[in-house]
């Protein structure tokens, strides 16, 4: 009897010391191709780290982060996921995300992150709640045939990208200038040209949309003014239907050549150039600055994060390390098309030439391209980004009035920040 | 319990379990969520009386939504019935190969609401879309409309998608009441010297009358409740022109994260149609049942 | 005349299949077409390049093959797990009275009410904590309990349509009752039981939301939610996304080609002979 005992406390004691840990993984905005390369980082993180093993969790891109909310709020089992900049807010409001500080203050990979990743990493309280992998800042994607064929330059300002399209528009001939976004999301392309208008935005933290005098843009002159540009773009240089385009459409658009001017993320790239088939047939420039000579981005991005409740918090700091490493974030980075988040990796030609060279211009030279924060982490801003864009169609329809939305918008934000003047 | 009893309760126990515990027991659930604040933001479950209905009443799109849930549910079962029954009559003459040919011209029906929504939202593309070419060839439009980015095409393109896929399910229970209807009657009509149009109005249609009224009242409850071919097809746009209530309830969720305030549209939904049928019911004096 | 009405009919019944099998048709080229020609002008209407790459990468880098195992797993299940419950209900539905049985009738009638989406998210709120996610027994039986109510009403519908005598005729003769409903009642209910099944089985089989919601792994994943996952954050992919389409078609079209017979054929009356 004593012989079985010690023998089952043995047992006990080999399968703790050598059985696999397992950590679940959620990955939200989920392709393809990017889980077939997930999987792949994975298998060499699990070669590399033996007793741990990780299972990667892809569900479908439509409700993938509805999905993980759910899951987290029901405490299923979750080790590290990943976290969307819009709702970092929602997954600290409900107490799903480690404070990563400790571990980070014994990391040297934080010294290496670019100052904008440390930034959106302490957002929230000052506390490290995930580590970003990448950005994705706008800029302008033009096609160099065209351009070059009609004698065009690329564009340096708003007023002359409104006016290169414009020339480049014939729609008897099905050719237009912009590719205008209608659909879902509009509102980080409309956005883009409507506040470049406006000379005094704040860009501090937490004070998205406001200007440095404490006000909503929306129905300031310079909100007006580029709100009717941006209308203009409509009208004047782009197809009809763009009035609910989305990504695919954009894109297919800049492909098939119907509308050469292009304002997209940088995970853009490889598929555009997959899609072209000759990477000199495009080029992409920094963003236009509006008439103040400024333009202003917001800096989308992504990260990992470790769940509050995850009951191999070490093991799961080790993956995201690994993930975060200079080296394989920079093969994320390429395959995925966003931006890397360590200084180390710009300095590889890849980032310092060719299409990548705009961002890098975009990135240091603050003066011209000042980013700022939206504020996606406040509640009331998804049912602002679905009024945005129903509002905008409606105006370009003809069916709503321009001030008066510009109006309501203001308002909005006036309510949510607590404005009373 | 007498053993007839019995054996009755053994049979509908099944029944019971399952459908208590798989949608009584979530509806539930639902209807008490309609009544709390449950948002993925703050999560406090907090009971906050009407706010839910007042918020979604107040939403501009749920005007909308509702008028277009009429368009969408009428428009669809006016179509699908009529199309139906005539493709019912022209099968009910046996000719040789039907049996290839109703399962080709059927199969609408077991393709899923989601992929019909896709194939069809690829078919009416602004650009690339079929529908634009073969609306263009035929010289009936002179340039290529955007079905899914105007307001007033959106909805019915879904319409027409929705037509596709709903005819298969009338022409088939209307086929076999056509084919129930007892060759007697026909020839007692025929002795009475009627024509071959007043046999169809005097002998057909009161035979089919029960058959035609049960499967319009259960169809339209299902074509409330389908959002599926919106869904994928326009999700709700442009400017939320071709929401439905039951895809705004939807959108509430995935793209404002708001549990109560979609709960909150659900409940209105049951209402409707709760009494939708009390009404219909009154009006047809039927019991329900095929 | 009668000559000309023949015509029309030919006509009229050319014109409803070639509407219905359009779209079908329209799918398979996308399936066959690459990513280059999919948006050139002029539309083509047979691929100038024919390439099985989009079949190729399906059954490459999805799960393809697993997708489906669990697809026929979880359909078979609930189906016949739905037409047993409805065979029972549905025949005491049919042959019994009952105080309760107009009230059992507007419930499952109620049932049908229900708005499915606000379901769905109650399910996982009521299952998650519990851990019962991420399983596809569990789905099978939200499947089975989701069929019960219209399968129930269909089996009654066909019940009612077979003749009592048949059942007292066998009783008369000496049947146990047992024996007399596996060795009558069976065979000739058998159009309504398929009719049903198949009925099941297609709903099953097309399933999103709830499988969406309730698997995980990619082991336990469904069709629908593996073409789902087409739907990309920027892109749909056509062209895989039509071969997977027509890849899970294939099965749900060939049981609903069965299915429509048995359904025509069972509810039609007085098909069954004394």
């Amino acid at each position: 009897m004593r012989r079985l005992f010690l023998i089952a406390c043995l047992v006990f004691v080999m399968v703790s010391i050598f059985g696999a840990i397992t950590l679940t993984m959620v990955e939200t905005i989920t392709s393809p191709a990017r889980t077939e390369l997930l999987r792949q980082l994975l298998d060499e993180f699990e070669a590399t780290h033996p007793g741990i093993k990780v299972e990667l969790i892809s569900p479908p891109y439509e409700s993938s982060d509805q999905k993980l909310i759910m899951m987290l709020n029901t405490k299923q089992k979750v080790d590290v996921f990943e976290v969307r900049d819009n709702f970092l807010a929602i997954h600290v409001n409900n107490k799903n995300l480690l404070d990563l500080s400790e571990f980070v203050r014994d990391w040297d990979g934080w010294n290496d992150l670019i100052d904008l990743a440390k930034t959106v990493a302490t957002k929230i309280e000052g506390k490290v709640y995930y580590i970003p992998y990448g950005f994705f800042i706008k800029a302008l994607f033009y096609r160099k045939d065209i351009l070059e064929k009609n004698n065009i330059p690329v564009p340096q300002t708003m007023q002359e990208l409104y006016e290169y399209a414009k020339k480049l528009t014939n729609p008897a001939e099905g050719k237009y200038g912009f590719a205008f976004r209608g659909g879902p999301s509009e509102h980080s392309f409309s956005e883009i040209v409507i506040m470049s208008h406006v000379p005094n935005i704040d860009p501090s933290p937490n004070r998205g949309y406001l200007t440095t005098d404490g006000v909503p843009y929306h129905d300031t002159p310079g909100g007006i003014e580029g709100l009717k540009m941006w209308v203009k773009l409509y009208h004047d240089c782009s197809p009809k239907d763009s009035l609910n385009w989305g990504w695919a459409e954009q894109v297919n658009g800049f492909v098939s050549g119907m509308t050469p001017f292009l304002i997209q993320d940088p995970d853009t790239v490889p598929i555009v150039e997959r899609r072209l088939g000759d990477p000199n047939l495009y080029g992409v420039a920094p963003m236009p600055v509006g008439p103040y000579g400024k333009v202003y981005l917001d800096y989308g991005n992504a990260g990992w994060g470790i769940a509050s409740y995850s009951k191999y918090k070490k093991e799961a700091w080790e993956l995201i390390k690994f993930l975060s490493s200079p080296e394989v974030n920079a093969r994320f980075s390429k395959f995925n098309g966003s931006l890397p988040i360590s200084k180390s990796a710009f300095a590889d030609p890849y980032y310092a030439t060719g299409p990548y060279r705009a961002w890098y211009e975009e990135l240091t030279n603050p003066d011209k391209y000042v980013f700022y924060e939206r504020p996606v982490h406040m509640p009331g801003f998804p049912a602002y980004a679905e009024k945005h864009k129903n509002d905008i169609q409606n105006i370009l329809l003809g069916k709503k009035d321009l001030y008066q939305a510009a109006k309501e918008w203001a308002d909005f934000w006036r309510k949510e920040y607590g404005i009373t003047k | 319990m007498s053993k007839d009893r019995r054996f009755i309760f053994v049979m509908i126990l099944p029944t019971v379990l399952f459908i208590s515990l798989v949608i009584f027991l979530p509806a539930i659930r639902s209807i008490i969520m309609a009544f709390q604040d449950y948002n993925m933001y703050f999560l406090t479950k907090k009971f906050i009386g009407f706010k839910n209905f007042s918020d979604a009443f107040n939403d501009p799109v749920f005007i909308q939504a509702t008028k277009n849930t009429l368009i969408w549910t009428l428009l669809s079962l006016a179509l699908q019935f009529v199309l139906g029954f005539s493709l019912a009559l022209l099968l009910r003459r046996p000719f040789r190969g039907r049996g290839v040919y109703t399962a080709l011209v059927f199969y609408p029906w077991a393709v899923s609401g989601f992929v019909i929504g896709l194939q069809w939202r690829w078919m009416f593309h602004g650009s690339a879309g079929v529908i634009n070419d073969l609306l263009l060839k035929l010289g009936l439009i002179q340039e290529r409309i955007a079905f899914l980015s105007d307001p007033s095409y959106a909805l019915y393109a879904a319409i027409v998608a929705n037509v596709w896929y709903g005819v298969p399910f009338f022409a088939i229970m209307l086929l076999a009441a056509l084919q129930s209807v007892p060759q007697e009657l026909y020839e007692a009509a025929k002795i009475d010297g009627a024509n071959a149009f007043k046999q169809f109005m005097n002998v057909t249609i009161p035979y089919v009358r029960p058959v035609i009224i049960n499967t319009t009242l259960i169809r339209f409850i299902w074509i409330v409740n389908f959002p599926d071919i919106i869904f994928s097809m326009t999700n709700g746009g442009p400017a939320g022109s071709s929401h439905i209530l039951s895809t705004l309830l939807i959108s509430k969720v995935y793209n404002e994260y708001n549990y109560g305030v979609a709960s909150a549209i659900g409940v209105i939904i049951m209402l409707i149609l709760a009494t939708y049928a009390y009404v219909y019911l009154k009006i047809n004096r039927s019991e329900g049942g095929f | 005349m009668r000559r000309l009405l023949t015509i029309l009919r030919i006509l009229a019944l050319s014109v409803f299949l070639v509407c219905a099998l359009f779209p079908l048709y329209w799918t398979f080229i996308t399936s066959l077409k690459g990513a280059t020609e999919m948006y050139s002008y002029p539309i083509t209407y047979w691929p100038k390049q024919v390439t099985l790459e989009n079949y190729r990468y399906l059954l490459r880098s999805l799960n393809f093959g697993r997708y489906t195992v669990n697809s026929i797993f979880v359909s078979l299940l609930s189906s016949l797990a739905a037409l047993m419950v409805a065979s029972f209900s549905g025949y005491v539905l049919a042959r019994r009275r009952f105080s309760t049985k107009k009230v059992l009738f507007f419930v499952l009638f109620i049932t049908q009410m229900i708005p499915g989406f606000m379901l769905m998210s109650s399910i996982y709120v009521m299952l998650g904590p519990i851990g019962l996610v991420d399983n596809l027994l569990v789905l099978a039986f939200l499947y089975t309990g989701i069929m019960v109510p219209f399968s129930t009403i269909m089996m009654k519908s066909f019940f009612e349509r077979i003749p009592e005598s048949i059942e007292e005729a066998a009783l008369i003769d000496g049947c146990k009752k047992l024996q007399m409903v596996f060795k009558i009642v069976f065979p000739v209910t058998a159009p309504g039981l398929a009719a049903t099944f198949c009925f099941a089985f297609v709903n099953c089989w097309n399933e999103l939301f709830l499988a969406i919601m309730l698997l995980n792994s990619e082991s336990k994943k469904t069709i629908p939610v593996g073409l789902n996952s087409f739907v990309g954050k920027a892109d749909i992919d056509w062209g895989a996304m039509s071969a997977g389409v027509l890849i899970a078609l294939i099965p749900a079209m060939v049981i609903f080609a069965f299915a429509q017979k048995y359904i025509v054929q069972g509810l039609t009356q007085g098909a069954v002979k004394e």
